[in-house]
């Protein structure tokens, strides 16, 4: 069992999160959902299109708009708030690194904390221990919040990636944050090249061995565009195979852009793995 | 008078190994002209002395290819020089000297003629994208750089400001002002200067 704060999910299903940026720069939606209005009508569509978790974010992860906390909690607090009362049903996650704004929007109704600077500030998980939100453990090899990655390098990117997200779920643990409410994310990108990005994308099965849930963030990133030579608007179909693969290997949730193609490729493959009846069959059955 | 006879400068992107841009191989042209000038600076030498900068995320103390083609574990700024030695042919012998940490000087044995290969870049902070953002000191940085080492002046070379060149992430700083102790040339060359991806790659000999 998979407990999102609020909400609980079987251990066979794979989860779609969306990203809403409350962000004037985010290198791929670049300030459409900075508004209120625009980032609530996302939040609508991406429900209706069978997202289960939103992931808000109030800080471009790149160097960008200079965003301190009062600003973090003014992006992100109030709106949560609005999600919350509109969509009780809606996994809230809200990507920061930072406790202070950690707490408040736990305060606000968030279910998941999505540290994705790697435990840079301790007592995020504390936060999340003391609201009864999930967690996400996230391998950044050492980067400070927003550092663009350079000459990144690991014996082993993939043993890298494990020990650290694997320590850091084991501290939550230990903070008080449920077994059951931790999440691993390898961070494509994230202090990484694109050869990186691709052995974690290969060797998946690796961190989904490991019997934590893995969360991948696949969308549209460079190591894509890199991969395939394509710019940021062009990178869906790569996206779409990185998801194949990682789905494959048993990720479980995988945070996008594009929602309802994602959800298409986790229900093809959960189909093909077995774990997910066709959505109906007659062909040479009649 | 001084073992050595010459001084090459070179960059150390990773990317000096041809294999690691993929398909493009985006330094193709800077990878050239640094082979060449490694090959220049070497033909009348007996001994290299490799100059490697070893400080933070910029100069790794450690490197593998995260590709995996080469096998790791040397310093970056190691395993470019090595691999631009390679490239230029060179036999001769080559020590490798990590900078901060030794002193170069033992290394230079006075029967040798020296050629001294000296790994280091300018600037990282020249653009969004790069991997220091935008500093906008890196310009006049740059650009002090640049003309010493077409000059030739060693002492500007040594004047840099190392709190600075920390700050820009330029690994320069540490190689060039002990390649600037060590020689004194009579002639010096720029011969490639960019900054492709907003971080500043200089070639130059020294003779």
């Amino acid at each position: 069992m998979l407990k999102l704060g609020r909400h609980t999910f079987d251990d066979s299903d794979l989860l779609v999160m969306a990203i809403v940026n409350r962000t004037r720069d985010s290198f791929y939606d670049r300030g459409a959902t900075y508004a209120d209005d625009a980032a609530l009508d996302r939040v609508r569509l991406v429900a209706e299109e069978g997202a289960s978790i939103v992931d808000i974010g109030g800080v471009k992860a790149g160097p960008g708009d200079a965003v301190d906390e009062a600003e973090e909690i003014r992006r992100t607090v109030g709106f949560v708030a609005r999600v919350r009362e509109e969509f009780p049903d809606l996994v809230i996650s809200v990507d920061t690194w930072r406790a202070s704004v950690g707490r408040e929007v736990c305060r606000a109704g968030a279910d998941l904390m999505n540290d994705a600077w790697g435990g840079h500030d301790p007592g995020l998980m504390e936060v999340a221990a003391e609201h009864g939100a999930a967690y996400v453990c996230t391998h950044t090899g050492g980067a400070r919040p927003r550092q663009p990655p350079h000459r990144s390098t690991y014996a082993d990117v993939v043993r890298s990636a494990i020990e650290d997200t694997v320590a850091l779920a084991e501290r939550a643990l230990a903070a008080g944050v449920a077994r059951e409410s931790l999440l691993i994310d390898p961070a494509h990108d994230f202090e990484k090249t694109t050869w990186h990005s691709l052995e974690i994308t290969r060797r998946l099965d690796e961190m989904v061995a490991t019997g934590w849930p893995v969360l991948v963030s696949l969308s549209n990133k460079d190591f894509v565009g890199e991969t395939l030579g394509l710019p940021t608007d062009q990178r869906l179909t790569g996206t779409l195979a990185a998801t194949a693969v990682s789905a494959w290997h048993g990720a479980r949730v995988y945070r996008a852009h594009e929602v309802v193609e994602t959800r298409q490729v986790l229900d093809m493959v959960a189909s093909i793995r077995g774990d997910r009846p066709p959505a109906g069959t007659t062909r040479a059955l009649a | 008078m001084s073992p050595v006879v010459s001084v090459v400068f070179v960059p150390m992107s990773p990317l000096l190994f041809g294999h690691l841009g993929g398909a493009a191989d985006p330094l193709a042209g800077l990878r050239s002209a640094a082979v060449d000038a490694v090959r220049s600076a070497v033909v009348d030498a007996t001994a290299v002395v490799v100059l490697v900068p070893v400080a933070g995320r910029e100069a790794p103390a450690a490197w593998w290819d995260p590709s995996g083609v080469v096998p790791g574990g040397p310093p970056l700024g190691t395993q470019v020089g090595g691999h631009l030695l390679e490239l230029a042919g060179c036999t001769l012998p080559a020590a490798y000297v990590e900078v901060p940490a030794r002193d170069v000087r033992a290394q230079l044995r006075a029967t040798d003629s020296t050629a001294l290969v000296v790994l280091g870049d300018g600037s990282a902070a020249r653009r969004d994208g790069a991997p220091g953002y935008i500093d906008e000191r890196s310009f006049a940085y740059d650009d002090a750089v640049a003309a010493a080492l077409a000059a030739g002046d060693a002492d500007a070379l040594a004047a840099l400001d190392p709190d600075l060149g920390t700050e820009l992430l330029a690994t320069g700083r540490l190689t060039w002002p002990v390649a600037a102790a060590a020689f004194r040339p009579q002639t010096a060359e720029l011969t490639w200067r960019g900054d492709p991806f907003g971080l500043t790659y200089l070639v130059a000999l020294w003779r």
